[in-house]
């Protein structure tokens, strides 16, 4: 399937289908294209994620962090009553050298947890409570 | 029996207590170090709560000596120190960082040279091991020194929880598996040995073996044969270790006949030094290990029965293992199983914690901490002091670790002889 290709930022951006198609092993969007596109731009344009590979991103609404993702069917944890995610993870898929994203299961996989200076900045900007931050840091089950 | 809580105001995103000084990790990005002995020493008490002050925040071990034995059989002496820790409990003792400063117990505040916000910390043998998804970071420490200025990276693996015991780091690694590090061959860039490949999230040592906590599974443990070796003089006496199998903690419960609903995915299990313990609904099963015996035995593992508390949940977040009974965190505060429990598996002096902690963590491991819990709120340090497991029979006793059991201080040294066949008997 050919995935439209957009211009994020002077990059280009794709949707990845997969990560919105209720795939029962790739977490979800919850938050429409735009919106993923706009989490991007400014994950990609941080000035304190300049020196990594990946990008990780929040979503707001409302000046507030919220939800913009949930847990794939597959990995569900009947245990956990919100498998809801809120950091989106980016990567640069290479040769094609095109970007894209999914929300990043952070219990599941500890790639996706985002580097301690990105976690830092989001705690003291107090967009994420210092509580959510250690649990981000140990793998812990989270929730905004 | 009432907890004794002391509280540093401030914003603070870690603490450890080690040798006589308090670590704060604070939010801004610093560490302040806190010369806890003097702090405790020159508390604003009367003198008759000295002793009980000394013994819940200074010298945990005090009242495990096998001297009060005798003394505890004294009811009217019980009842007198009981009182005292209630007095002493009846006022919490709160300080701001200006006070201590005042007072000239901040010794240090410095930039924080580790990873942060980290993910776990421990302190070993006068070194501090600084853990989280980007490694593993080490700096030693000294008397003069409580951080010293070099700081190293020990390790790239991405690290969740680690804990120190028999020179070894034990290295939870999440999706990557439970690790293990011989910190003597730190220098020699020898590779961690990776015990468990299946996910690990939080790993604690049970005596020489280690036990990994997982959302993603029951739990593993991976056990290790302990010997005392002799030495050519009593000095020279060590603990050897050696890897028997690694065991899904499901496969001991069932050993156990413990099992309830098998591959029933709403339970957590975790496990430190003589005790696993496994969450299934409201209850807590027990299984009580003795890593001296042989696993043809049938002793090693050994049923204790369950504990049921009305407080707990399938939705736990993390979970740990004091002398003074199990910590439990769920997602809106955490759940204390007092060590004295009743005739009916109730437990009598369990306490509910209630608000969400930033981060909260035990000292199991410690000389003369273990009776602490510190719980870092989001403008407060709060140190509890539990004080009610002098008096609890260790040899009996089903929630928390057994004091007869415990080795002392987790260095390679060999035990005190007699002490586990004391506790197992």
């Amino acid at each position: 399937m050919i995935q439209e290709e957009h211009i994020v930022q002077n990059v280009r951006y794709i949707h990845k289908s997969d990560h919105r198609d209720g795939t029962n092993d790739k977490s979800q969007w919850t938050i429409n294209e735009a919106d993923e596109r706009s989490c991007f731009g400014s994950a990609f344009t941080d000035v304190n994620q300049q020196n990594f590979p990946n990008r990780w991103g929040l979503h707001f609404d409302d000046d507030k962090v919220a939800y913009l993702g949930i847990v794939a069917e597959l990995h569900k944890d009947k245990r956990d009553e919100t498998p809801l995610l809120f950091i989106a993870f980016f990567e640069n898929d290479q040769p094609n050298n095109y970007w894209h994203g999914y929300p990043a299961d952070v219990k599941r996989s500890i790639r996706n947890i985002p580097p301690p200076t990105i976690r830092k900045m989001w705690m003291q900007k107090k967009l994420l409570s210092v509580r959510t931050i250690n649990h981000i840091a140990r793998r812990l089950r989270c929730k905004l | 029996m009432q907890t004794l809580k002391l509280i540093i105001q401030g914003e603070f995103y870690d603490s450890q207590i080690y040798s006589g000084y308090l670590y704060l990790w604070t939010v801004k990005g610093s560490i302040i170090i806190i010369q806890w002995e003097k702090l405790i020493d020159e508390l604003d008490i009367p003198d008759e709560l000295r002793f009980a002050a000394y013994c819940a925040f200074l010298k945990s071990e005090n009242l495990y000596n096998q001297a009060f034995e005798h003394l505890f059989k004294d009811k009217e002496m019980v009842r007198l120190i009981r009182q005292r820790f209630d007095l002493l409990a009846a006022n919490p003792l709160v300080f701001s960082l200006t006070d201590l400063e005042q007072r000239g117990l901040v010794i240090q505040e410095r930039a924080n040279p580790f990873y942060f916000p980290h993910a776990d910390i421990a302190i070993f043998e006068n070194n501090i091991y600084v853990a989280d998804s980007s490694g593993i970071m080490k700096a030693g420490r000294s008397k003069t020194s409580p951080i010293s200025p070099k700081v190293e990276k020990l390790l790239d693996l991405p690290a969740l929880s680690i804990a120190a015991a028999f020179d070894t780091l034990a290295i939870a690694s999440g999706d990557e598996g439970l690790f293990s590090f011989d910190l003597t061959q730190a220098q020699s860039k020898k590779e961690p040995l990776q015990l468990v490949n299946e996910d690990a999230n939080q790993a604690h040592w049970m005596y020489g073996s280690i036990f990994s906590s997982s959302y993603f599974n029951q739990g593993f443990l991976a056990d290790y044969w302990l010997e005392n070796k002799k030495g050519v003089d009593r000095k020279e006496d060590e603990r050897v270790r050696t890897l028997l199998n690694v065991s899904p903690a499901q496969q001991l419960l069932a050993h156990n006949n413990l099992n309830g609903k098998s591959g029933e995915s709403s339970s957590f299990s975790w496990g430190v030094e003589d005790k696993i313990c496994y969450v299934e609904g409201q209850t807590i099963k027990v299984v009580q290990y003795n890593p001296y015996e042989y696993p043809e035995s049938g002793k090693r593992f050994k049923n204790l029965g369950e504990i049921k508390s009305p407080q707990l949940g399938n939705s736990i977040v993390r979970a740990d293992s004091a002398l003074f009974g199990y910590i439990v965190e769920s997602d809106d505060g955490l759940l204390v199983i007092s060590s004295l429990l009743g005739e009916n598996g109730l437990s009598e002096e369990s306490q509910w914690l209630e608000g969400e902690p930033v981060n909260w963590r035990v000292f199991p491991n410690s000389k003369f901490y273990t009776n602490q819990l510190h719980i870092v709120y989001e403008d407060c340090l709060c140190i509890h002091s539990f004080n009610q497991d002098y008096f609890v029979d260790q040899a009996a006793k089903k929630a928390g670790i057994s004091h007869l059991t415990r080795i002392p201080y987790y260095s390679k040294k060999a035990p005190i002889d007699g002490a586990f066949q004391l506790a197992f008997n």
